[in-house]
């Protein structure tokens, strides 16, 4: 008898427990909250003008989440199968495209463009979004590299990639992977396109830098070797670019610098063990790539942060309007001149880029550009590492015959496309 | 001696308090549960919150029922080993039989969904901003058209021609149509209510009406029911045109329309094939749509991994190395340890305790920090090892290779995990040998045995028959040593000429496997899943074999 009332009061107390437990559940507010994902870079720029859209919207929250920038793909491609993933990618780089569409995790905003506002961005920045015919998300800042160029070493602009001499040149690349992304401009002046072109312009599914030119290219690349280019992984560019030349140390004797705006601040800070920095004009340059061996122009990549929007799961679809109009103000004059004043971001919107053309630096990669947007096919994402793998072997003067590795290389990564493909 | 006796936990009479705390735990368990329940219920994840009922219901039973004693000690543990190791075991299991993977990470219907969401396109033509109203006569839902273009007026009803309204008729709204305008001044206005239609304003929709409204079609040709005017966000509106349509009884789409890019025509019907994607007619060599789900593929992953021409040559490496790996790292720790284990157990070494607790240091760091600090000690420009050590001149790329090239990154990875691994030899050594009986040495020596013959005739059968297990499981252990290869060198150097996987020059299986499965281009975690059933095979064939052959050293007792 006593140990029946005894399990009457605790079965009454546990019950209590899960009571509150209940009402912890039930949901609190009523505001939709819209979810945006980014990096931590990402998100330290746009927070600002995130709150300003969310303080004048007052039915919608806006949460910003933050992700890892080399893993939220994949977290992406686990959460929207499951009904979990955010309305917004933010400050994605938008060669991830089509391997996210081919995924299930994007949706399509072609029809959140009205005609007026595709010509509100500077050239190919909005066709960059575009993948298979379909508009995935909106520009959101640019970036491209240019040849940099220390004033007091070297006063005129260079002319031709011949005027180079051992030494002079900075560029950043790793020891097993190289950079094809900073190699590019080198590439272009052989006239080796990642991929070739259809007759309106956009890139096909079929690499392009195999033949001759590029096997010309190969060939540039094992004369010139790591004598031309520096050691890979060289973490001394930046002093070598700011010191003054030193023949007896041998420091100091990089007077180019093929580079991007991420590393303006560096250089105009100076850093640790090397000299103060240098300002824009009096102290550097920034210039168009030099021409080629041949006379041939060098072309750069075009890289552009933008907004995707992302498909919520099946069914859902109550966040769009908002998400999209969110989308619509981060792409406006407005916020991406803000970005730009406040965190150098150089704006996709074309008429902030002319506000900010007012800035030296800005202006210098603008018109040092001479870009095509890097293509955005699932295609381009398997080619980094097999044709990095192969440029730093011919680089390092391991490959007897550069031609022919360059020409297996093409090869393979055609393989490896078709698959993806 | 009685009052310290310590009360029997499986008495039948429990204690007031004992019951107490029992139910109080029990409590939180349950509302913890009940939650998660309630959670799970929200989100219609029915089936998940009908197995957490049960669980919950037999926890509860067990521990309220009187007597089952075991059950009360077994039941924590064997939940927790059905959830994170049987429920584990049978996924990866599934998956290696499946194509999951970045392309076929969902189900059928998200990517019909994905499918359907991309199944048109935008019209050259007028654009519009777009005002939501209801007719006030029929109650009728209908979007009010502004053109970007001439700014005239237009209404709209699902499945009906626009009809112009004219001037006077509509009120423009005090905004401008484009809500990030910068000139105010000079800015467009949209129509915002017409007479006969009242405005509705987005934020008092319901999800279901906002559907309604987004799902609008105002036709621009009634004997065209694929094209129409339509908005997704409210604030604008295109003409678009379907171009396959979905046939939910069938489960076929069907082309309404040419493709832009000539992968398929008017009529052609698409089938759900074995491949996880929609084709022509379900041929898997005919166009497909983008959208992939998970399908089942039987063997096709092993199929893949014992007959793709590509892995071949970088498998058969990783496998080699993956055994030289394993090996030599259980060999040269165990010599090492051994050795030292050998001189701390001298009786006439002095200061023994300290030698050997500094000994067991590098097993004490945690391995992760280890292997950081190795990786900077080995750098080739300015690494201690390379600069101090070999004395060669600081920042010079001519310096030796450590973690760059192939054979050097292997001497390395071995040479770091002989630095990890030789404290726990060391160990487990000199436990054993104290086990051992000194009269055997004694022995021994009157019978005129040199210190060698009686190391290796006496004391090393006597040792391996006390490690040989642990010899093995010391293998097992490092043929999957994923964390000391990916924090040492990530597999790399990447070096190895040219395949479709991305291998390096210290891979082992499992974290070739790792790259397999999660980095790089494209996820396939299928093919990974595959994987780990053979390196598991691999491992329980070698453990199975090893166990059976060390029996023969007990044979020598």
């Amino acid at each position: 008898m006593k140990t029946t009332a005894k399990r009457v009061v605790g079965i009454l107390a546990a019950l209590t427990v899960v009571g509150s437990g209940i009402t912890l559940a039930t949901p609190a507010s009523a505001v939709s909250t819209l979810i945006v994902w980014a990096d931590k870079g990402t998100i330290d720029t746009i927070q600002a003008q995130v709150k300003k859209w969310d303080d004048a919207n007052a039915d919608y929250s806006v949460s910003l989440v933050q992700k890892d920038f080399g893993t939220v793909r994949d977290a992406l491609k686990v959460a929207v199968p499951k009904g979990q993933g955010p309305d917004i990618l933010a400050g994605a780089a938008h060669d991830w495209i089509g391997n996210l569409v081919a995924s299930n995790v994007l949706l399509p905003i072609d029809s959140q463009l009205p005609s007026n506002f595709k010509d509100d961005f500077v050239p190919g920045a909005l066709q960059a979004m575009k993948y298979n015919g379909h508009y995935y998300g909106v520009p959101g800042w640019t970036e491209n590299i240019a040849m940099l160029r220390n004033v007091k070493k070297a006063p005129k602009p260079l002319k031709s990639v011949n005027d180079i001499k051992d030494g002079e040149l900075g560029i950043n690349y790793s020891a097993t992977t190289s950079d094809p992304y900073h190699f590019y401009p080198f590439q272009t002046m052989f006239d080796a396109p990642v991929f070739k072109t259809d007759s309106k312009g956009d890139w096909t599914n079929t690499v392009g830098m195999g033949g001759t030119n590029g096997g010309n290219f190969a060939k540039w690349l094992k004369l010139k070797g790591t004598k031309f280019f520096g050691p890979p992984a060289n973490a001394n560019i930046l002093c070598d670019f700011l010191n003054p030349v030193n023949k007896a140390k041998k420091t100091g004797m990089v007077k180019y610098w093929v580079t991007g705006a991420w590393n303006i601040n560096a250089i105009e800070a100076g850093a640790g063990n090397c000299k103060k920095g240098l300002e824009i004009g009096t102290g550097y340059a920034i210039d168009p790539f030099p021409t080629g061996p041949t006379g041939l122009k060098a072309k750069q990549f075009l890289g552009i942060r933008g907004y995707l929007m992302v498909a919520s799961g099946p069914g859902n679809t109550t966040n769009v309007p908002a998400a999209s109009l969110l989308m619509r103000y981060m792409s406006s004059e407005t916020a991406q001149f803000s970005l730009y004043d406040n965190y150098n971001k150089t704006p996709a919107n074309a008429a902030a880029l002319n506000r900010a053309k007012d800035n030296p630096v800005i202006a210098g990669f603008a018109d040092a550009a001479n870009t095509v947007p890097m293509p955005n096919s699932p295609a381009m994402d398997a080619t980094w590492v097999i044709w990095g793998k192969a440029q730093t072997r011919i680089i390092q003067g391991k490959e007897a015959k550069p031609d022919v590795a360059w020409a297996n290389m093409v090869k393979a990564l055609q393989k490896t496309i078709d698959k993806v493909k | 001696m009685a009052r310290f006796r310590i009360r029997s936990w499986g008495s039948d009479t429990p204690s007031m308090s004992g019951i107490l705390w029992k139910l109080g735990v029990l409590g939180v368990v349950d509302a913890v549960a009940t939650t998660m329940i309630m959670v799970l219920l929200g989100q219609g994840r029915y089936w998940i919150a009908a197995l957490s009922i049960a669980v919950l219901l037999i926890v509860n039973w067990i521990y309220l029922r009187k007597g089952g004693l075991p059950a009360k000690y077994l039941a924590p543990g064997v939940i927790f080993l059905l959830i994170f190791q049987v429920y584990v075991l049978l996924f990866s299991g599934y998956t290696a039989f499946t194509n999951y993977g970045s392309a076929h990470n969902g189900d059928k219907s998200l990517a019909v969904q994905t499918i359907q969401n991309a199944a048109y396109r935008t019209l050259d033509g007028e654009d519009y901003s777009v005002a939501l109203v209801k007719a006030d006569a029929t109650g009728h839902e209908a979007l009010l058209l502004t053109s970007n273009l001439d700014q005239r007026v237009y209404v709209g009803e699902n499945g009906q021609l626009a009809v112009e309204i004219p001037a006077g008729s509509y009120t423009l709204s005090p905004k401008c149509a484009d809500p990030y305008a910068e000139d105010v001044t000079t800015c467009m206005h949209a129509a915002e209510k017409a007479v006969g239609y009242s405005a509705v304003t987005v934020d008092s929709l319901s999800p279901s009406q906002k559907l309604s409204y987004t799902s609008l079609r105002v036709a621009t040709d009634l004997a065209d029911p694929t094209v129409g005017i339509k908005t997704a966000d409210f604030s604008t509106a295109l003409q678009v045109q379907a171009t396959l349509a979905y046939d939910d009884k069938t489960g076929f789409f069907t082309a309404i329309a040419d493709d832009d890019y000539g992968n398929y025509v008017k009529g052609d019907v698409f089938k759900p094939s074995s491949d996880g994607y929609f084709h022509i007619n379900g041929d898997v060599n005919s166009a497909k749509l983008d959208g992939g789900w998970r399908v089942e593929v039987g063997f096709a992953n092993f199929q893949t991994i014992f007959t793709d021409v590509q892995l071949r040559a970088p498998l058969i490496k990783v496998i080699t190395w993956t055994f030289v790996f394993a090996f030599l790292t259980v060999l040269t720790t165990f010599i090492l340890g051994l050795l030292i284990a050998f001189l701390f157990n001298h009786e006439k070494l002095r200061g023994k305790k300290i030698y050997r607790a500094v000994m067991i240091l590098p097993y004490a760091f945690p391995g992760f920090l280890s292997a950081y600090v190795w990786v900077g000690l080995l750098n080739r420009e300015n690494g201690f090892i390379n600069t101090v050590i070999l004395g060669q001149t600081p920042g010079n790329e001519g310096n030796f290779p450590w973690l760059l090239e192939e054979n050097p990154a292997r001497l390395a990875v071995l040479l770091v995990n002989l630095w990890l691994g030789f404290p726990y030899m060391f160990l487990i050594t000199t436990g054993a040998l104290q086990s051992i009986p000194p009269e055997l040495n004694e022995a021994a020596e009157i019978d005129g045995a040199s210190g060698w013959q009686n190391f290796r005739l006496i004391k090393l059968p006597l040792l391996l028959i006390s490690i040989a297990p642990l010899l093995i499981s010391s293998f097992a252990y490092n043929f999957n040593n994923f964390s000391i290869i990916y924090l040492l060198t990530k597999g790399g150097p990447n070096d190895s000429g040219v395949t479709d996987y991305d291998v390096g020059g210290t891979d082992i299986l499992i974290t070739f496997v790792y790259k397999i499965a999660f980095s790089g281009t494209g996820q396939n975690y299928g093919l990974a899943s595959a994987f780990s059933i053979l390196i598991f095979f691999v491992i329980a064939t070698i453990s199975l074999i090893s166990f059976r052959r060390t029996k023969a050293f007990e044979e020598i007792l």
